[in-house]
């Protein structure tokens, strides 16, 4: 399948030109009569992937973005591996360490309602997912034709968090955060940008889902719900 | 211009190559053919290179071993003055001497005869870092694929490619850059050649698709990769890469061969209408229009001038004569050779005017008349260089009109032999569908939408399906 | 015996003219002017090889496969190379 994203049609003169010099001949105004292409039979374009992913390794490192927490702003880094056993089909694992701090939304709430609200920190996550990639396509634009490959991802994965579920119901005792350990499903969708047949810039969505319990009311035990945490990534990576 | 570029380069060389001459003439006096050597050097020191060469043929005529000073200095000359200053000497002379540049003259002497084992065997060392060693490496390699030698030959064009790469590299200017990337260029061409001539059609096409589409080569190699397709039944495709030949960009590349294999590529699909458009078409426009060219150029067969002439005047004064005109100046400007020789033979003429300038002394009354005579076999030799390859297009056009006809004849038996079995062909002629192109995993497919990119001319493929299947004429 | 090979000799010569003699004569055959054949009071005996009925053997047609143009090499293309080479 494939993505053919025609943004102008004067966008391409300047490849045109370029190949013009095989010829000196041929005017502007007849390299956009395409008659001669199509005079009564369908035309098609087949054109040979320029950046060919069966049977090659890859690993990228990058920044994260967390989106998930409400009072928590989280950042971190991401390095991942994979290897395409043919166009389509790939298996990557991945590692992500974050590093949080309370938002301005968190510092508010304790100022003015002097409460503090129950906060699920990531630590660290190790991934192990199945890539689907199969949009291959290409964008002209300014003056250049830039390649990209765009997949999908599902996979399991196991997250280190920290929470305050035991003492944030607890007026009386101080506010301190726990260590925990989840296992959940993994899914992701990415755009690969070829740099060059090495190089490549990647920018996914990852969405970990897990179950996990809320904040324990005294007397109470707290159920286990479906949690979820989205990380945006944004990196830089090498084929060979 | 020419007046100029004579003052410039007096002006230039005067200090030295007064010096120089003198020296030469000195020896020359003293004895020519034992002072040949020195006379040689003092000549390019000078810049006489086309005078030098006549004294360094004397100096491998003489028999004396090729040092590395006068293999430096070969080298030097023959990238002066071309290959065809050495060419005329005697195989026997060029012969078992340690000199890569001398295996490098033997072995295209050689070629050019069409003796390729000998041929072979001259370069059977060409060296790795040697000036020479690209062209040697191209030429062993061509000389091994034609007697055969398949795997030695791949071997060849492979050290032709990385021996072509280190100095395309090391060149530090856009010319010689863009020499040392034709010969890669060629030698993944032949590579590929060679796995068409074993039919291994899909290897064949993957070396093709090293040639990039801006490369002076592409125009050529898309024939040879539609004949690929053909082979490996593709006709879709094979058609596809073919109708970009009918691109503005491309007119100046017609291939009477193309012509035909789009018809041969019809034919297989049974479209037999498609089939004779073509053939058709060939005859009323390319036939007649060759048949006009060859009365201009056959009034002027036995001239040894004008076909150089037309060479060098501009294309648009003579195109209304002739459409092929511009296919054929285009074709033959765009040549190494070509180009190397015109450029050497403007160089030699502006020798000769030099040398007529000086004081007469006996070296330079014998350089002069030798000259001379170098002058005149050369624009003979340019002459009939433009000459061959314009008639030889001419009977290309004739041969293949030749080739249209049995395809015609063969559709009209064909035709009549359905009639006598009282049947006919499934269907009419359609645009084409998607599903009728073959696509793998590996390419990106794209509808075409009346407009297409640079980067997508030659990847186009019909969708067309083939009409072999036979009913029964009351049944349809 | 030689008398006997005389005899012999006599005897041939004495039939020989009497042959040459009935030549001479006018000799008329005389056919009948009307006959006919009961077809269906004939017997043929014999044994019965080919099918009863007439019929037309149809045969494939000959076809002559003109030779159209193939490609095995580009030996020529890798000729003119090196000759536009140098």
């Amino acid at each position: 399948m494939c993505i053919n994203v025609k943004l102008f049609k004067k966008c391409f003169l300047p490849m045109l030109l370029l190949a013009a010099s095989v010829s000196s001949f041929s005017s502007e105004k007849d390299l956009y009569d395409f008659l001669w292409l199509d005079p009564d039979k369908s035309v098609y374009v087949l054109q040979n992937k320029v950046f060919k992913k069966a049977d090659s390794f890859y690993i990228n490192g990058g920044y994260l973005m967390g989106i998930t927490g409400e009072f928590q702003s989280t950042k971190g880094l991401k390095g991942s591996a994979g290897y395409y056993f043919n166009e389509e089909w790939a298996f990557e694992v991945g590692y992500n360490k974050y590093s949080t701090s309370n938002n301005e939304a968190f510092q508010s709430i304790q100022s003015i309602n002097q409460s503090i609200p129950f906060i699920r920190r990531m630590k660290s996550q190790i991934s192990a997912l199945a890539i689907y990639s199969p949009f291959y396509g290409k964008i002209n634009t300014f003056n250049k034709i830039i390649y990209f490959d765009w997949n999908f991802g599902l996979g399991l994965t196991k997250l280190a968090t920290e929470s305050n579920a035991l003492t944030v119901s607890n007026v009386s005792t101080a506010d301190t955060y726990n260590e925990e350990s989840y296992t959940g499903t993994i899914l992701k969708t990415g755009l690969r940008v070829h740099v060059t047949p090495s190089f490549h810039l990647d920018v996914d969505y990852q969405r970990a889902m897990y179950k996990a319990p809320g904040p324990s009311v005294p007397g109470q035990s707290a159920a286990d719900e479906w949690r979820s945490n989205s990380d945006v990534i944004l990196s830089i990576g090498m084929s060979f | 211009m020419n007046k100029l570029m004579i003052l410039l380069f007096t002006f230039l060389l005067t200090p030295i190559s007064y010096a120089s001459l003198a020296k030469a003439n000195k020896y020359f006096k003293a004895n020519s053919e034992k002072n040949a050597d020195k006379i040689m050097y003092e000549l390019m020191r000078s810049k006489y290179y086309f005078s030098a060469a006549e004294f360094a043929k004397k100096v491998i005529i003489s028999g004396k071993p090729i040092n590395k000073n006068m293999e430096k200095r070969l080298v030097t000359l023959i990238l002066k003055t071309g290959t065809l200053s050495f060419t005329g000497l005697d195989e026997n002379i060029l012969k078992g001497r340690h000199s890569k540049a001398l295996n490098f003259i033997l072995g295209l002497k050689y070629f050019n005869d069409g003796r390729y084992k000998e041929a072979a065997h001259a370069l059977r060392k060409p060296g790795k870092r040697h000036r020479f060693s690209p062209e040697s490496l191209m030429i062993l390699g061509a000389s091994l694929n034609i007697i055969n030698k398949d795997k030695n030959a791949i071997k060849a064009y492979k050290s032709c490619i990385k021996s072509a790469k280190h100095f395309e590299n090391k060149a530090n200017n856009v010319k010689l850059k863009r020499y040392y990337t034709i010969i890669k260029e060629s030698c993944y061409i032949h590579i590929a050649r060679m796995y068409f001539k074993i039919r291994k059609y899909k290897k064949s096409v993957h070396h093709y698709e090293e040639i990039p589409k801006t490369s002076y080569r592409w125009p050529y190699i898309l024939l040879e990769k539609a004949w690929a397709y053909y082979y490996m039944r593709d006709y879709n495709r094979a058609l596809g890469v073919l109708v970009t030949y009918k691109s503005p960009l491309l007119s100046s590349y017609f291939m009477p061969e193309g012509e035909v294999l789009s018809a041969l590529s019809y034919f297989k699909m049974c479209l037999y209408q498609d089939t004779l458009k073509v053939v058709n078409n060939y005859y009323g426009v390319y036939k007649n229009r060759s048949k006009h060219l060859k009365n201009i150029l056959l009034k002027h067969k036995d001239s040894h001038t004008y076909f150089l002439k037309l060479m060098l005047t501009p294309i648009d004064q003579n195109e209304k004569a002739n459409p092929f005109i511009r296919n054929l100046i285009t074709q033959i400007r765009k040549q190494i050779k070509f180009n190397l020789d015109l450029v050497n033979y403007k160089k030699l003429k502006n020798e000769y005017k030099f040398l007529k300038k000086r004081k007469k002394t006996p070296l330079v009354k014998y350089l002069a008349a030798s000259i001379r005579e170098t002058l005149n076999w050369r624009t003979k030799h340019l002459n009939h260089y433009v000459k061959k390859q314009m008639f030889s297009f001419i009977n290309d056009i004739h041969k293949n009109s030749y080739e249209m006809f049995n395809i015609k004849l063969e559709i009209m038996s064909n035709k009549r032999d359905l009639i006598y079995r009282n049947k006919e062909l499934v269907s009419d002629r359609s645009r084409g569908d998607i599903s009728n192109v073959n696509r793998t995993i590996d390419q990106h497919f794209y509808m075409y939408n009346g407009e297409f990119w640079a980067d997508e001319l030659g990847d186009f493929s019909f969708g067309l399906k083939s009409n072999c299947q036979e009913v029964k004429t009351d049944k349809k | 015996m030689k008398n006997l090979l005389i005899k012999l000799i006599l005897m041939t010569l004495f039939v020989s003219s009497g042959i040459n003699a009935q030549d001479k004569k006018n000799v008329v055959f005389k056919y009948k002017k009307h006959e006919s054949f009961d077809l269906g009071n004939l017997e043929i005996k014999g044994n019965i090889i080919a099918p009863g009925d007439l019929s037309v053997m149809e045969r494939e047609r000959k076809r002559f496969n003109r030779n159209l143009l193939d490609r095995d090499d580009f030996n020529s293309e890798v000729k003119r190379d090196i000759k536009t080479l140098r």
